[in-house]
């Protein structure tokens, strides 16, 4: 009995361990619908953004009105007009650094969900005793319906540790 | 009697040398081959476009390379075909190389291409 447990207990480890040379896929090929997070982050840039150019063209147009009717009325207030130029400059300016900010924002927020997909990627690595948790890019074939494809799994504990990302810049 | 879970059954795992097929299979080496000649005897307004036709024809074969191995892959009953060499960077094991099954096919596909 001992000697049958034994070799059972053998053929168990042997095939625990051809399961363990396994390796998983995952495709992110739609993570901006899939995540929350990303969804989220995709929808919060785009109203930024829209507000931003908005914002920008209600500022600047009657300035550029207001130049162009000065140089049309009254060309020799240059004075006015130089005045007016360098508002629109600085506008411009100010609006270039705050798409910066939110784009250097949107960067820092995606990575913060780069970080969160590459931790669970090592968990699902260590739960499946795979060797490997690769993109789908990274393969060159995936049979269809394959066993290796933990693509639910990853989007479903991402969605969980990380429903929300903050792109932490002021409303 | 002693019952055991069994586990999920083993992975197939294939290799395939895309570097070799990209660059030095025979419908590749063709094209190269004719580029060359092509470029060799073109007037200097012609190398754009000998060029766009090289590379025109460098994607038919990227696609039929594609193909041939979603097909090698079925038939071999594989799960996971990786490059050599990702499979080579994680320490996987293939249990086989599909290189030379994908090779015949593009030849038979691209019989002009043949030596």
């Amino acid at each position: 009995m001992t000697r049958w447990l034994a070799l059972c207990l053998l053929l168990l480890s042997a095939a625990t361990k051809a399961d363990g040379a396994r390796v998983l896929v995952v495709d992110l090929g739609e993570a901006y619908t899939r995540s929350t997070a990303l969804a989220g982050l995709l929808r919060e840039v785009d109203k930024r953004l829209g507000a931003a150019v908005a914002q920008h063209r209600a500022e600047t147009e009657p300035l550029r009105e207001q130049l162009d009717a000065l140089r049309k009325s009254a060309p020799e207030q240059r004075g006015e007009q130089l005045r007016l130029a360098r508002r629109i400059s600085a506008l411009e300016a100010s609006a270039l650094a705050a798409e910066e900010r939110l784009a250097l924002a949107n960067q820092q927020a995606i990575e913060q969900v780069n970080e969160a997909i590459t931790r669970i990627k090592q968990a699902l690595a260590k739960e499946h005793q795979a060797l490997a948790v690769l993109d789908i890019n990274d393969t060159l074939w995936v049979k269809p319906g394959c066993t290796c494809l933990v693509t639910d799994e990853l989007y479903a504990r991402l969605n969980e540790v990380l429903p929300v990302v903050s792109l932490g810049l002021p409303e | 009697m002693l019952f055991i879970a069994l586990p999920a059954p083993a992975q197939v795992l294939m290799t395939v040398d895309s570097e070799h097929l990209a660059s030095a299979s025979a419908p590749m080496v063709a094209i190269e081959r004719a580029r060359d000649a092509a470029l060799a005897a073109a007037a200097p307004g012609q190398r754009r476009a000998i060029e766009l036709a090289a590379d025109g024809e460098r994607s038919v074969i990227l696609e039929a390379i594609a193909a041939a191995t979603a097909e090698a892959a079925a038939s071999a009953g594989a799960d996971i075909v990786l490059d050599l060499r990702v499979a080579e960077r994680i320490g996987a094991t293939a249990q086989g190389d599909l290189t030379e099954t994908i090779e015949r096919t593009l030849e038979q596909r691209f019989p002009d291409s043949a030596e």
